[in-house]
């Protein structure tokens, strides 16, 4: 498992820019899912207190999940598009690695911790980028910013995560001589 | 163990040997034969060159020898072992173990320093890191790039990346060296180069070794000449000087 970690955050390192615009990417989902999550418990909280006619709490929950199953489709098509591009790219390096008989499993795990890493970064990023948004909005507490955060970071990890299963698959599924050859 | 039972002494075992080797590609509606029935053996220490014309299945015979691809019929035998009855991993951990491949067109990652591109095929492996560069670094010395450690491809001349991909297929100490046409995209002075640096590595370090090219004056520097011609073998010098006398006693 180090290896291939290992070997894919030296990858990241040296292409920096794009990485960063990989990461950007998630965290545009991110910082809606985290905006969502943490105005909905003050939203929430306020609609209560006000008793406001027609929204009731049970709205706003559905509003607050609605948003969240929409960042996470963004963010989940986002990643998979992204991650088939870098294995499309770096297939000349898929059919080298292949031809040294380096295993399916390192070679999938190399891409996989690729959009792991995008998925945290970016959703870490996506966290900031929400936290400057919400102080337009009612300020949310500590604690609400804290629950947020955790949130969002594990589902943007984990949906990047699955979101790359599919271009790792492919990464080693690819026949190596035409990888080799950069037939594509 | 029943000594005894050993087959008679017949020279060494080839390092790789194929049988009747065929291998058809689907084009479309097209069946192209790359491959009719080769036959062929290669002993420990051998410089084998192999030449033919573009089509001619140089590029195949070499991904089947090395067992990056699987024939359509016949057997190839890798270090002993019959290739046919092993599962995808373990025909990659085989090409791991027993392979170094080198490519016309080099194939370094660019992003990778040439120590790091040197290391490439032993990243994965549980080995100590700082011996492995160790080792990097004198395999790059070996091919005349000790003052290129650090430098990345697109900063080398293609002659250098060349041996960049040398030093990379011989860091795993492969017991057979496959390069497929590795002067091809170079100009004369560099390909002699390339040859040379090849030729010294199969005599100093007994590599066995077989490259394919269309240049005739890479076949001045081999030990033996296979000549292709549409998926065939038309000639075949025999296993020469760095083989048993087995096949020659008759000289
Ligand atoms: N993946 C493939 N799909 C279809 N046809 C292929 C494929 N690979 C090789 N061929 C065909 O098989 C034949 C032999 O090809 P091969 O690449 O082995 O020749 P070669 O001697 O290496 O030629 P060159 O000198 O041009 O590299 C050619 O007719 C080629 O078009
Ligand atoms: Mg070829």
């Amino acid at each position: 498992m180090i290896r291939p970690l290992r070997y894919s955050l030296r990858m990241i390192s040296r292409a920096r820019g794009s990485a960063l615009l990989r990461s950007g990417a998630v965290a545009v989902a991110a910082a809606l899912t985290f905006f969502v999550l943490a105005q909905s418990s003050t939203v929430r909280a306020q609609a209560q207190d006000l008793a406001v006619g027609g929204i009731g709490v049970d709205t706003i929950e559905r509003a607050t999940i609605s948003l969240t199953i929409i960042a996470v489709i963004v963010g989940a098509l986002q990643v998979g598009v992204l991650m088939t591009r870098v294995v499309l790219q770096r297939m000349q390096e898929i059919g080298v690695l292949k031809a040294a008989g380096i295993s399916s499993r390192d070679i999938f795990l190399v891409f996989l911790f690729e959009s792991l890493i995008y998925g945290f970064v970016g959703g870490v990023i996506g966290c900031l980028i929400g936290l400057l948004i919400a102080v337009f909005g009612p300020m949310p507490g500590g604690e609400e910013i804290l629950r947020a955060f955790a949130i969002t970071v594990a589902l943007s990890t984990i949906v990047a995560t699955l979101a790359g299963l599919a271009p790792a698959r492919r990464a080693v599924r690819a026949p190596a001589v035409e990888a080799i050859n950069h037939a594509w | 163990m029943n000594e005894n039972q050993e087959a008679p002494d017949t020279g060494p075992e080839p390092v790789v040997e194929t049988r009747d080797l065929w291998k058809l590609f689907k084009l479309g509606d097209e069946v192209v034969k790359a491959l009719k029935g080769v036959t062929l053996a290669v002993d420990p220490g051998e410089l084998v060159v192999i030449m033919g014309p573009s089509g001619s299945g140089k590029s195949t015979m070499l991904h089947l020898m090395g067992g990056l691809e699987r024939p359509t019929k016949g057997e190839i035998i890798l270090e002993g072992q019959p290739l046919s009855g092993l599962t995808e991993s373990q025909l990659s951990t085989m090409r791991h173990r027993a392979v170094g491949f080198i490519f016309q067109s080099y194939n370094l990652i660019p992003l990778l320093t040439a120590t790091e591109n040197v290391e490439l095929p032993l990243v994965f492996d549980d080995v100590d890191t700082d011996e492995v560069r160790r080792n990097c670094a004198e395999l790059l010395e070996r091919v005349g790039l000790g003052h290129r450690l650090d430098h990345t491809p697109s900063r080398m001349s293609g002659g250098e990346q060349q041996r960049v991909a040398i030093a990379r297929a011989l860091i795993g100490r492969p017991r057979l060296l496959l390069a497929d046409e590795p002067t091809a995209n170079l100009d004369h002075k560099n390909g002699e180069a390339i040859i040379e640096l090849l030729t010294t590595l199969n005599h100093e370090m007994g590599m066995t070794t077989v490259i394919s090219t269309h240049d005739r004056s890479v076949a001045e520097h081999a030990s033996r000449v296979i000549e292709m011609r549409d998926g065939k073998v038309i000639s075949d010098s025999g296993p020469g000087q760095a083989t048993s006398d087995n096949h020659l006693a008759t000289a």
